[in-house]
């Protein structure tokens, strides 16, 4: 074996992987499709008439096991009622620097109030703007979730259309027979989802 | 004693003695029966049937429920069968048929019998999709008190409690059938001194206080065990909190006190400590102006003032302090020769008391074990609420009752012998030979006598005191209990030399002779008899160092302010009731901005000046305050803390308590404490705020119209000094007898030893206040 016929040898990957398609996206031009379970950051549904569905009950703070959301509940006032009911989750907060994106909120809420987006871009300056209130979670009043100023450059319009609604583990009803039926009930509307099909159904 | 007898109970043998029920006997044995009525301070009634056990008979195995079933000699019991557990499932699903599953938003929610028994005895799913019952959701009975029917599972809890042990019975069963509810009567609220208790006992969420509502969750609430330090009785408490909010306190089932019941105003006088007109900062008047500064800065002027030592200083205090607290005061008061320096407590109803050796000190347990209970003091009531229950459960066991005086005149519809108008007059004078008493003759004569004896108004002669203790001494088996009525008296006597009281205080003190004046959480001015003169008193003295919580009439005059933490929850102690039982006092929530102990302060002024410092920790305090005690029952932390004492250690103290006897009676009126009153604590409470409020007069009928009062109001008039208030029929007060409350809005400012005008109002119905 000569000595340059072994520098064509090592070049010879070179030039093979320099013809491959990139596996790199041009981000934040180009964006890759999600799976359609992405766990991104949360918001905070409403009803069709606008009442928010949070009923400030903190099951989702008791579940949480990184201890990133802070609620309280409060009286609904009677002349304007914030949510159905007699009570209404009068602060929300979630810490997006401490929040692991588990989605046991999600599954823990009573009334599908808190649910994911696939909205991920959340940079923010300084840790106090990562502390999620209710002036950023809950959605806007057609649906499609309230973001930070600087971040709206990051996000394409067609996601925010899609971002409303996340498919649990479990029937917030208490349905067994959950798996292939819309349980969304109620809801603004943007982004239902179709149902999936669950893990036994698919297999088959 | 009768013998024990033996049960079998799921194949095991216990133990147990007889007439016990079934449900009790099984829970000594560790053996758990779910219930929701049984309540092991109420009588047994059956109403949920969700305690079905099954039992050999004659006839075979049979369902019955073990809260009403008494134990018996080899009876064998079955709880955990196959038709017990159906029989629970169908208790549980009938009693869900109507209780809404509005579990994410209900209070009790995370602590609720009827979830957790649900999830450990009830069916998994539920077959019923009909429409639930519906009811107006929560409905406020009083101020304090919600009630939401929907939930109500109808167990008899809260109207048992009313019932039997509050006698107050203003909470009742309405309609029959699926239509039963539980409601107050038309037009009359829920107003009971023991309402908060039903809140706790409500085994849903049917009854739920307006100061814990959306407030929290259970799962989220800090808890420690603490005392009440609300009055001499000294419930045990547990108080809760979250995100360092102090947010409930709970009655704890501590046997030989209060057996788990709080008053209301124990219960929820506590959100002043969240209040946002906490004192956070010392302040200093500057140009009758007062200005922000620093411990430090008070800290150096004060030392100024007494370094030399022969500064004449006064103390007066409050009965909010722990033990500890106290001890710190009594020390730092030994630098100064003992003719300069003197203690008063803040208490219009101290006197010397009988705490000699020669007679017997009653511990609260002693009213059951007594075979009559007398009784002349100030309306236990108004003043000393859980003792009240405890009388009313002796009377209930059997004891007779001897009521002296009409200060106590909600206990004449329980008293055997009642002794107003023609044996006790209407300035709580005795004017009939004792020994000649029918009920005295019969009861108390050679008899087991457990006696609470205190004031019945600042007014009141010691001498009449005098002479019922010493006939009860002589002629009986007597045990006398001390009915002083504010805070931690006890402990403050106990633990400083030589107390004087108010009037004492009104008499001794003047800018003459002090120098400085120490006022310790304590706001004479704002509810003392005395008022008017502690007033000029305080505004002549030239230096006056305040320790308290806000700003309030006494504070406001003063020339330095520091900000206190609370003892309620806010620092760590030691409490001294009525019966001596020495408990501890524990910290839960932190105070605000630079808030100090009271001994905190003490000690760092005394560092200051070079003083000679034995009260530099909380844990030297507390040995120091109980070093003449055997270690082994000694109320120090160490003991405290062991849980077979967290009830609290009775012990032999000596009280020092000199005050000057009252010779003359000065006054017209019978001048009393209600519950709540215009305290700055409550009025800072937001829910009980309102109940302190109101401002009356009570009296018989018949005086009301021998002052010519028809319509509903009145207006009290002296000296420019004008209040208008509401006046209450209350015809168990003796002919011309005139009840005034002290502690209610610029009733203060009146003097009562003068004659107050008072003359009819516009016309307006007559409220009936509580």
């Amino acid at each position: 074996m000569s000595e340059s016929f072994g520098l064509f040898k090592g070049l010879k990957v070179t030039f093979k992987e320099l013809f491959r398609k990139s596996v790199t996206d041009k981000y934040p031009k180009e964006f890759r499709e999600k799976p359609q379970r992405f766990h991104g950051r949360h918001v905070l549904n409403r009803y069709e008439d606008g009442m928010e569905k949070c009923i400030g009950c903190e099951l989702c703070a008791g579940v949480c096991p990184a201890q990133c959301i802070y609620v309280r509940g409060e009286d609904n006032p009677e002349d304007e009622p914030v949510s159905p009911g007699e009570r209404y989750g009068f602060i929300y907060e979630i810490n997006m620097l401490r929040c692991i994106y588990c989605a046991l909120c999600v599954e823990a809420c009573p009334t599908e109030a808190i649910t994911m987006t696939s909205l991920f871009e959340m940079s923010v300056a300084n840790r106090s703007e990562a502390i999620f209130d209710k002036s950023v979670l809950v959605v806007n009043d057609d649906g499609t979730p309230n973001t930070h100023e600087e971040q709206t450059k990051l996000t394409r319009f067609e996601e925010l259309q899609t971002s409303d609604g996340w498919m649990r583990a479990t029937s917030s009803n208490g349905n067994p027979n959950f798996q292939n039926v819309v349980n969304w009930s109620g809801s603004l509307g943007v982004g239902k989802k179709d149902p999936e099909k669950g893990q036994s159904l698919e297999e088959e | 004693m009768s013998e024990n007898i033996k049960i079998n109970v799921n194949g095991n043998q216990i133990e147990s003695t007889p007439n016990k029920l079934l449900i009790e006997a099984c829970e000594d044995s560790g053996i758990h029966i779910p219930r929701f009525c049984w309540h092991k301070r109420l009588d047994p009634v059956g109403m949920c049937r969700m305690c079905l056990v099954e039992i050999e008979t004659p006839r075979g195995k049979m369902l019955v429920p073990s809260c009403t079933t008494e134990v018996t000699d080899e009876m064998v019991v079955d709880t955990e069968s196959e038709v017990v557990k159906k029989a629970q499932e169908g208790v549980l699903e009938f009693l869900l048929i109507n209780h809404p599953l509005d579990c994410p938003i209900c209070d009790k929610a995370g602590e609720c019998p009827l979830q957790d028994q649900t999830m450990a005895y009830g069916p998994g799913e539920s077959r019923f999709v009909e429409e639930k019952r519906h009811f107006e959701k929560p409905i406020s009975i009083s101020e304090i008190i919600l009630l939401d029917r929907e939930r109500c599972i109808l167990c008899a809890r809260c109207t048992r409690f009313s019932d039997e042990i509050s006698g107050d019975p203003l909470i009742e069963f309405i309609q029959r059938g699926n239509k039963t509810e539980v409601n107050t009567f038309p037009n009359e609220p829920f107003k009971s001194y023991f309402s908060g208790n039903t809140v706790q006992i409500c085994p849903v969420g049917a009854l739920t206080s307006t100061s814990y509502r959306f407030k929290a969750r259970p799962w989220d609430l800090k808890s420690v065990r603490s005392t009440c330090n609300g009055c001499p009785v000294g419930c045990s408490t547990e108080l809760n909190s979250s995100q360092n909010k102090m947010l409930r306190i709970l009655g704890v089932d501590n046997d030989s006190v209060n057996q788990g019941w709080l008053c209301d105003k124990g219960r929820y006088n506590f959100e002043y400590l969240n209040s946002e007109f906490r004192l956070k900062n010392p302040l200093k008047k500057i140009d009758n102006e007062l200005k922000e500064t620093s411990v430090k800065e008070i800290y150096t002027e004060l030392s100024e003032l007494i370094s030399d030592r022969n500064t004449n200083i006064n103390f007066l205090i409050g009965t909010n302090s722990t033990n500890e607290d106290y001890v710190a005061f009594n020390e730092f008061a030994k630098n100064f020769p003992t003719t300069n320096q003197t203690f008063y407590l803040n208490d219009d109803y101290l006197y010397a008391g009988f705490f000699e050796q020669d007679i017997n000190r009653a511990t609260i347990d002693d009213l059951n074990n007594s075979e009559a209970i007398v009784i002349w003091a100030e309306d236990l009531k108004e003043n000393l609420p859980v003792l009240y229950l405890r009388v009313r459960q002796a009377v209930k066991n059997g004891v007779k009752l001897i009521v002296f005086g009409h200060s106590n005149s909600t206990l004449e519809d329980i008293a055997d012998f009642y002794y107003s108008e023609d044996i006790v007059s209407e300035n709580f004078e005795i004017i009939k030979d004792i020994s000649k008493l029918k009920g005295i003759k019969e009861h108390v004569k050679d008899k087991n006598v457990t006696a609470i004896i205190g004031k019945s108004t600042p007014y009141q002669l010691d001498e009449y005191l005098d002479k019922l203790v010493s006939y009860l001494v002589e002629n009986s088996n007597s045990k006398i209990m001390n009915a002083f009525s504010s805070g931690n008296t006890f402990g403050a006597i106990n633990n400083l030399d030589n107390v004087k009281n108010l009037r004492d205080f009104t008499k001794n003190v003047s800018s003459e002779n002090t120098d400085l004046l120490f006022i310790v959480g304590s706001d004479p001015i704002g509810r003392s008899v005395f008022s008017n003169e502690i007033h000029r008193i305080i505004e002549d003295i030239d230096n006056v160092v305040c320790l308290d919580l806000f700003l309030h009439e006494t504070s406001e005059l003063c020339n330095y302010i520091i900000p206190t933490s609370s003892t309620l929850g806010e620092k760590e102690g030691t409490f001294t009731n009525i019966e001596f039982r020495t408990s501890r006092i524990d910290k839960l929530v932190p105070s605000p901005g630079q808030s100090l102990s009271d001994w905190e302060f003490i000690s760092g002024l005394s560092n200051f000046c070079n003083f000679i410092n034995n009260i530099d920790s909380l844990d030297g305090l507390n040995e120091l305050a109980y070093q003449d005690f055997d270690n082994q029952d000694s109320p120090s932390f160490k003991n405290l803390d062991k849980p077979s004492n967290f009830d609290g250690i009775i012990n032999d103290y000596q009280p020092n308590v000199s005050t000057m006897p009252n010779e003359t009676i000065t006054s017209q009126y019978f001048v009393g404490k209600k519950l709540y009153g215009d305290n700055i604590t409550i009025r800072y409470s937001d829910s009980i705020s309102l109940l302190g409020a109101k401002q009356f007069i009570e009296a018989s009928e018949s005086t009301i119209e021998k002052l010519n009062l028809s319509s509903g109001e009145c207006t009290l008039k002296q000296n420019g000094h004008q209040v208008s208030a509401n006046y209450v029929v209350n015809n168990k007060l003796a002919d011309g007898v005139i009840f005034i409350p002290q502690n209610r809005r610029n009733f203060n400012r009146f003097d009562f030893s003068e004659t107050i005008e008072i003359s009819p109002n516009q016309s307006k119905e007559a409220l009936n206040v509580n």
